[in-house]
């Protein structure tokens, strides 16, 4: 089938939101949109024209057991546990970071006026891969570990505001130093936000102004002033 | 969809934290849709355990599939109703829930789910301009792709329904899409 006629595309789209699309043709389909952006905008565009008709029926609350079940099917009551475990390691590990940071910020004070936040990127047994700062003006990241990541993609880094979508802050160096400007408008967010992110993204970093791929890195910033 | 742009701003905020693996945005998103999505799946499975089910496997899939979501397109409860629609489809399609109904369950399944839907559809925002759309379309061709949608039934099992070849019933189908298509274009270009 010649999946480049755009009629065509258009009518596969709407078939496989009404569900006409079937078997083998809907698996095809839906792993040709994977690749294809303007397949998957079809596809949105007919979701919108078609949806209404889900929505005109009265909500039904399910029973509560639905909920407990999601909750156990994805771990949550054990990675809490697992979370909490993180927190403690980051505790043994929080007095070499502490002597870490200290010197950093020493020396770097030295060179530069003092940094206004703080964050340490680890991997998930609590080693440190990058250190974050940044003053008004300028992010610096240094790496503390080579990393390697896969070819055609790229690490970013996103700031999370309290209650506002995530913004990004750039690509991650893989090794050595990167210091940039910071936008006045990023710079402003910083007060209100208390985490930081580290997506993977094609190469050049997300194509959408939002995380795109999955998550790799939280950290926890902190106000070092 | 035919939430408000505020609604929908939080819903997509929502999923956003869910792509960060945020445990209580996601409980707060269950708490605002699951009654919706829930409506959703028991009326195309007609089963509550089955429905229930569904909606199970639905929020395990949103939870890992949060980043997939992209807020430029669909709205995030069209985006979230598709995911339930395509699990209580396919799940419809498995050999052993087909067997499952018994004939009097399968008349109810078959009775023309159209009847009460289009009066309520003029009640949502949006709905208004479907509910237009769908009464340009022919009765019969509208008749298959409602039955479609919340039926989930293939060509073959509307021809049979329907009393029609199959080559018949995928020419009303198409021509109601066409309408459907060609008549929001027309309402969009008069906004």
């Amino acid at each position: 089938m010649n999946y480049r006629n755009p009629e065509l595309r258009d009518k596969l789209a709407a078939e496989y939101v009404l569900g006409t699309l079937h078997g083998r043709a809907r698996a095809r389909f839906e792993r040709l949109m994977q690749q294809d952006r303007q397949l998957r905008d079809d596809v949105a565009d007919w979701q919108t024209r078609m949806m209404p008709l889900a929505d005109s029926l009265a909500p039904i609350k399910p029973r509560g057991r639905v909920w407990r079940d999601i909750r156990s099917s994805l771990g949550f009551d054990t990675v809490s546990r697992r979370s909490f475990l993180f927190w403690r390691n980051l505790g043994v590990f929080s007095s070499a970071a502490a002597i870490l940071m200290a010197v950093y910020i020493s020396t770097a004070s030295l060179h530069t006026s003092a940094h206004d936040y703080i964050a340490i990127i680890a991997d998930k047994h609590a080693k440190p891969i990058w250190l974050f700062s940044s003053n008004d003006t300028v992010i610096s990241i240094k790496s503390l570990v080579p990393s390697t990541v896969i070819a055609g993609r790229s690490l970013e880094l996103w700031l999370l505001p309290d209650g506002g979508q995530p913004v990004s802050l750039g690509l991650l160096p893989l090794n050595g130093n990167k210091t940039r400007l910071l936008p006045h408008a990023v710079a402003k967010l910083m007060a209100n936000s208390h985490a930081l992110a580290v997506s993977l993204e094609p190469a050049g970093g997300s194509p959408t102004g939002q995380p795109t791929g999955p998550i790799l890195y939280q950290a926890p910033m902190a106000a070092s002033a | 969809m035919t939430q408000s742009p505020d609604a929908d701003a939080v819903l997509a905020h929502l999923l956003t934290r869910c792509a960060l693996k945020d445990q209580a945005a996601f409980a707060q998103l269950y708490k605002l849709t699951a009654s919706k999505l829930m409506a959703v799946s028991l009326r195309i499975l007609q089963r509550r355990d089955w429905a229930e089910d569904v909606l199970q496997e639905s929020f395990v899939n949103i939870w890992h599939h949060a980043q997939d979501y992209q807020v430029q397109k669909a709205a995030p409860l069209t985006w979230m109703t598709h995911i339930v629609r395509n699990r209580a489809l396919d799940w419809l399609r498995r050999p052993q829930h087909e067997t499952a109904l018994d004939e009097e369950e399968m008349e109810n399944r078959w009775a023309d789910p159209a009847a009460g839907l289009f009066e309520q559809l003029s009640r949502v925002r949006e709905g208004a301009a479907l509910e237009e759309c769908m009464r340009q379309i022919e009765a019969k061709n509208r008749q298959a792709i409602v039955l479609a949608f919340w039926q989930g039934l293939t060509h073959s099992e509307l021809a049979q329904h329907m009393q029609q070849p199959v080559g018949t019933i995928k020419a009303w189908i198409r021509r109601g899409l066409a309408v459907i298509k060609k008549c929001f274009e027309v309402t969009h270009e008069l906004s």
